[in-house]
């Protein structure tokens, strides 16, 4: 935590990235082009290019075109901004004890602690600035630095303070902030415009209004106003976490060859790892386990999970599986198991009739052909909402206990909403056979496939399916056609071509 | 022969559910040889009309029908009955249960405002409006019920309450299931002994509308065409099919196809059967109606205005003919201040006989009634239109032309001929317009009186929108290629190129092909209904057994489901009742002067007319402003075309005002007939007939047709036509569905004038003419009754222009100018604009003399005082509570105005921001300091609305520029001076000239002006010229900007707020633009949120 400096107030080191957005969106383009951040219609940050052609933040986008009639506009990414300040936060951590993320555009460091670390330099905050700087440019940021007592004054001082480098001497804060415009202060919007109506321009002038009347107008808000105004603020940092996914490592007593020790090893890190899951609410679907070998390399296993579980005990069946059927060179000496990839597990409500000890039986069987075929050899059909018969199923990954989705054929949102759909047949050919007629008397006696007729003993329909005219149109008359030898089959008579084909069989 | 009549059969009506015209239907019957088809759109009967129009022509039995929802019918309740009308009193019962269908359950509000959905009263967002079974069974006389469900207890139901009136009904549209369906039909038909008929339960009238219907289901589910799945039908069977097709289909069921053609020829009620059904309640069924009416009106025009039926025969038994001769009678000698002349009285003879001839006196006492009502509250109006063409308007105090005087033709508003209902349209102040409505609601009951709706239909961005989206484009995809068409364009005529400037690319993306072919498919298809400006149909018979009536968006109000062309072809008698600005604004005015009138003693050098009746006529110096164009806020020809056009025509009197309101409308203005007439006036151009007789005809404007009579004439006597076939030349002009028919009279007028041996140029320049009316155009009479409000609105501006602007200022939203336009105005006008003053101001604007708050004295011209309402946001009840403690005593001190009007922090902080409390405090910024520091606004507060004690801080003065943007950002105007003013030096430094200056550059002089962008039109008639004017401190330039120029600066001529214009001056006569060459924005102007009239 940072240290309180004499003047009651931290101090802070201050990393503005002015106009991150259009940085972070430079950083992968070779020459600047004329180019505008666009938020709500509004141009909020441009490039040199486009600021020469006249575009100016704050215009609209049709003024900025107007302006500019190349102008490329780019849609302002928060979510995006923020991932990029946090990455520079992680790699700022290795010059601070702690850093806060300030949106949208800054980073606070705390720099009490620059003389111990920076102590051989004359100056260590300037040691601490300037390295903060570098360290941005080399991940492609450029950025201006203030050191000053506060949070607040630091920050405003490092955006609106003009120079690269601002260092202020602790003491010195209220008239380092005079100059500076009201926007400076970050003050809530309202008190902003108003004092803005009112004609304070400058922090200076706010600092010089009688005290206590910006209680009397603003309450709390003014109070803390008037205090930053006058250089004081003495909030501590808000210390930015990375978060992180799980992961514990075991190291045993000495090289093991055998599976037993291996397995009580891992037993204990799948408890560990599942409990901090488990108390984020978050269950895994894949997991490594990495194995130390002697005296040194390494083995890892990577295990998909057949749904979200925090249970350590459904992760064992699978790895010991996997464990199991390991040839290893070497003995093991380490583990580490990290939960590769996890997903939201939500308590499930079993309902009458369900058997939790089958799911758990069939999940079990699930973990372990996964394991030993690979994730992707398991797969369930589930039906897909399309009047096209070859496009109204698709392989989705097979999930036990998912059965209700799974389930049987229509129940996925479309026929109940649509119109009933007739029987389907248990097999599609892919793709479909052409066959010709054979009759007498205008009455189809036989199918003829690959040469070979075979009898028609009943046939039924048509069903009539057409439509998808924005994409592939099709155009079919489908029968059920029972043959002597092949059963009952699905042909249709495309609208297309006239041709008859064989689709489907009844099994 | 096979039989078939469809009797199952959705147009575009049922709103995103149908995918074809009811014309296409009908067409695509006929030409099928169907029996007979039965239009069933679903809970409505909107397409009836159209469909009946084609049916007359096309010779095919149309049967009206409607699919309704029973609630509690069939398993799961929700079942569907198709209700088809065996004869009128069926008819009657299902517009009932229509309308019953509609109306909002019981304990909700009578009209569903808040509920968005509903303003697409089609419904078509809304789940079907359902009906109670009890309802259905108590109204099925005249009905015939079709079933298309198996649930034997609904069919047992619905035998009990249709008797044999009933059958089931089957399709085979070749999906899964049906069969069944079918089998288990016929059994249950079989067991009961009720028929079953056939349907195909159609929805386009022919295949290829397969992928529009997709679509519009998409639309509907509010998905794209790649999610909907099978929600959307999985072929294309439900489509129109003819008796042979369905006799293939149905081999085996053929007593099916026999069964439809005998319900259809069951059903024999035709909507012909309605025709002309128009009359009225009688109007004085009560007798207090007939005691005189309330006092004169600000408008003056019912202080003698008939409002009495004479003694003995204003109660019972009088029928509507003999009240409205008497009321005739006694207006007559109110208007000619006694016995009338000769020529009056023969004129009101001859038009008292046709009307009692064509039965229309309770159309006619309708209208008095309604405009009675509006006087006594003191409410302006004035009928417009070709009411005007008839004395007993005039007399009754419909309309304030004397059409006798005036020489127009009667048979303009009706004609025995033409056996078609007359058409009277009265204005009203807009802001009270609601007040006569609901007057005409509470009269007649709503099951006899409903407004007539208007069908908003899909235009070309409209249904590129939708389809785009349902065809899976991206929002922006679709923005950009909305954005390349404008609203009347065809979709189909947009070009690979500019696609390619959209950045869509057609040959990589069918979609985007598929959306424009599509989107012209679906362009002229409805969409919603609103409700039309001010059309009442009003019926004696229950207006709700001649056509459904429901809610409307608005609260209060509730539309039938036909439009006005809908009414005109079934001659049901409409009245418009709109809304007009202007009548607003001259009550406002005429009212200000009225409590501004000088002492009645004292004499004053200008007249102070309380009623419009007291303005003084033909008043030279009013014509000479005119002539300057010196005509902002002049009603109707203060917009910029028409004040180019004044110094040219030069009005000098009435009737010059009349043709100025005519000449500048797109019928004239297409026809050519603008320039030739101006050359025939200035005597450039000889004045010449085509055809000698037409001169008495064509002689008033100098042998060029300005007025739609003019047109009719001219096919009368240049090609023969009779006046019933030219007044029908006129309608079908108009009219926007009837183009062919145009082409077949356009036949017959080249015939008739090539009779005549009219030269072949001359023939073709009048059929220009009349093609030109074609767009619109002004009849003679209601131009003239336009133009007594031109000018009465010019002589209010040109001798009370204070009043005149107030008035403006208190009745926007109206007229062509935003307020800081009319009050830039006034200020040139001389008129001291002071700005907004708790201690001094009203609500509303209001006049005082030298002296803040004080009226002015004789002789002193008085100053505009803006009101409270101009502030942004400040609620009615917070300024009557400033100007309840103001009564009391005057405000001491800003602390004493929050504590004796209760004041809120807030309220007073806007108040100051407004500059409105500028006699307590010096300065803005210290008002608003002070106002922060307000203690809370409720009473029982300590610190109530005091002060707490601080030393003053030292706030620095406000700039000139920040005061104005304050005052445009709390008011959206500013007293102090034009936004320009505060640039003049910079911009005078660089030779930029100011408005003035401009008037007085030689021709083709290069020059640049900057200002204030307070126009910018681009009219149909312009060919891509775009007209901008610019506003600054001196007056108003006026741009003209070239297509091409215009695509240069599109994004300036469509965005900026405030330009700077370069190219050179063109100058005709009295009247300069400036052809623009090159646009630049002004950056300097400081942001003022001011508002310009702008094309879409």
């Amino acid at each position: 935590m940072p240290r309180e400096a004499p003047g009651g107030s931290p101090r802070i080191l201050a990393l503005a990235l002015p106009d991150l957005p259009l940085q972070r969106i430079l950083r992968a383009r070779a020459s600047p082009p004329a180019l505008a951040v666009v938020h709500e219609g509004a141009v909020a940050h441009c490039t040199p290019a486009a600021r020469a052609a006249g575009v100016r933040p704050g215009d609209s986008l049709v003024q900025a075109r107007a302006a500019c009639a190349q102008l490329e506009a780019v849609p302002l990414e928060p979510a995006a901004d923020r991932a990029a300040l946090r990455a520079l936060a992680e790699a700022m951590l290795a010059l601070a004890p702690a850093v806060e993320i300030a949106s949208p555009d800054a980073l606070l460091l705390d720099a009490s602690a620059a003389n111990l670390a920076y102590s051989c330099g004359a100056d260590p905050e300037a040691a601490l600035a300037g390295r903060a700087l570098a360290l941005a440019a080399a991940l492609g940021y450029r950025g201006r630095a203030a050191v000053a007592s506060g949070r607040g004054p630091a920050r405003a001082l490092a955006r609106h303070g003009g120079a690269p480098l601002v260092q202020v001497p602790p003491g010195e804060t209220g008239q380092a902030l005079a100059a500076l415009p009201l926007a400076a202060l970050d003050l809530p919007a309202q008190v902003c415009e108003r004092l803005g109506a009112v004609g304070i321009a400058d922090v200076g002038a706010l600092a010089r209004l009688p005290p206590g009347s910006l209680v009397h107008r603003f309450g709390s808000a003014g109070v803390a106003a008037a205090r930053l105004a006058r250089g004081e603020d003495p909030s501590l940092l808000v210390p930015y976490q990375p978060e992180t996914l799980p992961e514990e490592a075991w190291d045993l007593d000495g090289p093991v060859e055998t599976a037993e020790p291996l397995l009580f090893g891992v037993r204990q890190l799948a408890e560990r790892v599942a409990v901090r899951l488990a108390g984020r609410g978050l269950g895994a679907t894949r997991l490594r386990l990495t194995l130390k070998l002697d005296p040194r390399g390494e083995e890892r296993l990577v295990l998909p999970l057949a749904r979200p579980t925090a249970a350590a005990s459904s992760w064992l069946v699978p790895l010991r599986e996997r464990i199991g059927s390991l040839r290893l060179g070497a003995a093991v000496t380490g583990l580490r198991l990290a939960a590769m990839e996890v997903a939201e597990v939500s308590p499930e409500q079993l309902a009458i009739g369900d058997r939790p000890e089958a799911a758990r039986a069939l999940e079990a069987v699930l973990a372990r052909l996964g394991a030993r075929l690979g994730g992707e050899a398991l797969f369930a059909a589930a039906s897909v909402d399309r009047h096209r018969p070859e496009a109204a199923y698709r392989a989705t990954p097979f999930r036990a206990g998912a059965g209700r989705e799974n389930g049987a054929a229509g129940d996925a949102g479309g026929t109940a909403a649509g119109p009933a759909e007739g029987p389907r047949p248990t097999r599609l050919l892919a793709p479909p056979r052409p066959v010709v007629a054979e009759g007498e008397g205008g009455r189809i006696t036989a199918l003829r496939l690959d040469g070979c007729a075979h009898p028609v003993e009943a046939l039924a329909g048509p069903e009539r399916l057409s439509g998808e005219w924005w994409s592939e149109p099709f155009d079919r008359d489908y029968y059920r056609v029972r043959l002597s030898d092949l059963g009952d089959c699905w042909v249709y008579r495309d609208g297309g071509d006239g041709r008859l084909y064989l689709h489907g069989f009844f099994d | 022969m096979v039989r078939y009549a469809e009797l199952r059969c959705k147009s575009n009506f049922s709103f995103l559910s149908g995918a074809s015209h009811p014309e296409e239907l009908v067409d695509r019957a006929a030409d099928l040889g169907l029996a007979a088809l039965a239009l069933c759109d679903r809970d409505g009967l909107y397409g009836v009309v159209r469909a009946h129009a084609r049916a007359r022509r096309r010779d095919l039995p149309l049967v009206v029908g409607a699919e309704m929802t029973c609630e509690d019918l069939g398993p799961g309740g929700g079942g569907g009955v198709l209700l088809l009308a065996a004869d009128r009193e069926g008819y009657a019962n299902l517009c009932r249960l229509v309308t019953e269908a509609h109306r909002p359950p019981a304990g909700e509000p009578a009209a569903a405002g808040a509920d968005p959905d509903l303003s697409a009263a089609g419904g078509w967002r809304r789940e079907r409006a359902g009906l109670p079974f009890l309802s259905v069974a108590e109204r099925a006389r005249g009905l015939f019920a079709l079933y298309p469900g198996t649930d034997g207890e609904a069919v047992a139901r619905l035998r009990e309450a249709f008797g044999r009136r009933l059958a089931l009904a089957v399709a085979r549209h070749h999906v899964a299931g049906e069969e069944t369906r079918i089998a288990a039909a016929r059994s249950l038909g079989r067991r009961l002994g009720i028929p079953v008929a056939v349907v195909n339960d159609v929805h386009t009238h022919h295949r290829r509308r397969q992928p529009l219907q997709d679509v519009l289901t998409c639309v509907r589910l509010q998905t794209t065409v790649a999610k909907v799945g099978r929600r959307l039908f999985p072929n294309a069977e439900r489509t129109l099919k003819g008796p042979e097709e369905m006799a293939r289909l149905w081999r085996d069921f053929p007593e099916g196809l026999e069964a439809a053609a005998a319900i259809a020829a069951e059903c024999r009620f035709r909507l012909e059967e309605i025709r002309g059904e128009h009359p009225l309640p009688p109007v004085i069924a009560d007798p207090a109606l007939t005691s005189p009416a309330a006092g004169p009106g600000p408008g003056g025009e019912g202080a003698g205005a008939p409002a009495s039926a004479p003694a003995g025969e204003g109660t019972g038994g009088v029928t509507g003919m003999a009240l409205l001769r008497a009321l005739v009678r006694d207006g007559a000698h109110w208007r000619c201040g006694g016995p009338p002349p000769e020529e009056m009285e023969r004129q009101l003879t001859r038009e008292l006989d046709l009307v009692e001839r064509l039965g229309y006196a309770s159309y006619f006492l309708t209208v008095w009634d309604v405009v009675r009502f509006a006087r006594s509250r003191g409410i302006l109006c004035q009928g417009r239109g070709s009411a005007a063409n008839s004395a007993i308007c005039y007399v009754l105090g419909i309309t304030s032309i004397d059409p006798v005087r005036m020489g127009l033709l009667f048979e303009r508003f009706i004609s025995a001929e033409r056996a078609e209902p007359p058409d009277i349209d009265v204005d009203f102040e807009h802001e009270r317009r609601e007040e006569v409505l609901q007057y005409v609601y509470q009269k007649y009951g709503r099951d006899h009186a409903g407004m007539v709706c208007e069908v908003i239909s899909y235009r070309a961005r409209s249904a590129l929108r939708d389809v785009g989206k349902a065809l899976g484009l991206s929002l922006a995809q679709v923005d950009r290629l909305a954005k390349l068409v404008g609203s009347r364009d065809d979709p189909g005529a947009v070009t690979p190129a500019l696609l390619a400037q959209a950045g869509l690319d057609e040959a990589a993306s069918p979609a985007v092909r598929q959306t424009l072919t599509l989107a012209r498919a679906l362009q002229g298809f409805p969409r919603h209904l609103s409700i039309h400006v001010g059309g009442f149909v009003i019926t004696r018979r229950p207006l709700c057994e001649t056509v459904p009536i429901q809610p409307a968006a608005m609260p209060g109000r509730t539309v039938v489901q036909w439009d006005k062309d809908d009414l005109a072809e079934l001659d049901l008698l409409k009245v418009d009742l709109l809304g007009l600005g202007m009548l607003t604004a001259l009550s406002r005015c005429l009212g200000l002067l009225a409590r501004h009138r000088p002492a009645p003693a004292l004499p004053t050098a200008t007249p102070h007319p309380t009623s419009l009746a007291e303005i003084p006529a033909e008043d030279p110096a009013v014509y000479d402003m005119i002539c300057r164009a010196d005509t902002i806020g002049v009603f109707q020809i203060e917009s910029r075309a028409q004040m180019s056009l004044l110094p040219r025509l030069r009005p000098r009197c009435f009737y010059d005002l009349v043709i100025s309101v005519a000449i500048i409308r797109p019928g004239p203005i297409q026809g050519g007939m603008v320039h030739p007439f101006l050359r025939r006036r200035d005597g450039l151009e000889e004045v010449r007939y085509p055809y000698a007789p037409l001169e008495p005809v064509l002689a008033r404007t100098l042998g060029v047709p300005l007025f739609q009579e003019q047109a009719m004439r001219l096919a009368v006597v240049a090609a023969g036509f009779t006046p019933g076939e030219a007044d029908e030349l006129r309608r079908v002009m108009t009219h926007k569905r009837s183009h062919e028919r145009l082409e077949e009279m356009r036949g017959r007028l080249v015939a008739g004038m090539a009779a005549r041996s009219i030269a072949r140029e001359d023939a073709e320049a009048i059929l220009r003419q009349l093609h030109g009316f074609a767009g619109y155009g002004f009849p003679e009479s209601h131009a003239a009754s336009f133009a007594l409000l031109v000018y009465a609105s010019a002589w209010l501006k040109r001798y009370h222009p204070a009043a005149f602007a107030a008035a403006l200022l208190d009745s926007q939203p109206m007229g062509f100018y935003a307020p800081h336009t009319l009050v830039e105005d006034a200020k040139r006008q001389g008129v001291e604009v002071r700005g907004i003053d708790v201690s001094a101001s009203d609500w509303e604007c209001t006049l005082e003399g030298s002296e803040a708050g004080r009226a002015a004295r004789p002789g002193e011209s008085p100053a505009l005082r803006l009101g409270l309402s101009r502030v942004r946001g400040l609620p009615r009840s917070v300024a009557a509570g400033i100007l309840a403690a103001r009564r009391l005593a005057p405000f001491a001190s800003l602390e004493d105005l929050a504590r004796r009007a209760r004041l809120s922090r807030a309220w007073l902080s806007r108040l100051a921001g407004a500059g409105a409390l500028r006699s307590l405090e010096t300065g803005r910024r210290r008002a608003l300091w002070k106002a922060l520091a307000v203690g809370p606004g409720d009473e029982g507060d300590l610190f109530a609305g005091r002060l707490p004690a601080e030393p003053d801080p030292e706030l620095p003065e406000a700039g000139a520029a920040e005061e104005m943007a304050a005052d445009y950002a709390a008011a959206g105007l500013s007293e102090r001076g034009h936004p320009l003013s505060l640039l003049r030096p910079a911009l005078a430094g660089r030779g930029v000239l100011s408005a003035r200056e401009l008037q007085r550059m030689r021709d083709r002089a290069a020059v640049e002006v900057a200002g204030l962008v307070i126009v910018r039109q681009r009219p149909e008639t312009a060919r891509g010229i775009v007209f901008v004017s610019l506003e600054d401190e001196t007056g108003i330039a006026n741009l003209v900007v070239m297509p091409d120029v215009y695509e240069r600066f599109r994004p300036l001529v469509r965005g900026a707020s405030f330009l700077r214009a370069r190219g050179r001056v063109e100058r005709t006569g009295k009247v300069v633009n400036l052809r623009v060459r090159e646009l630049l924005p002004l950056a300097l102007a400081p942001d003022l949120g001011a508002h310009s009239r702008d094309f879409r």
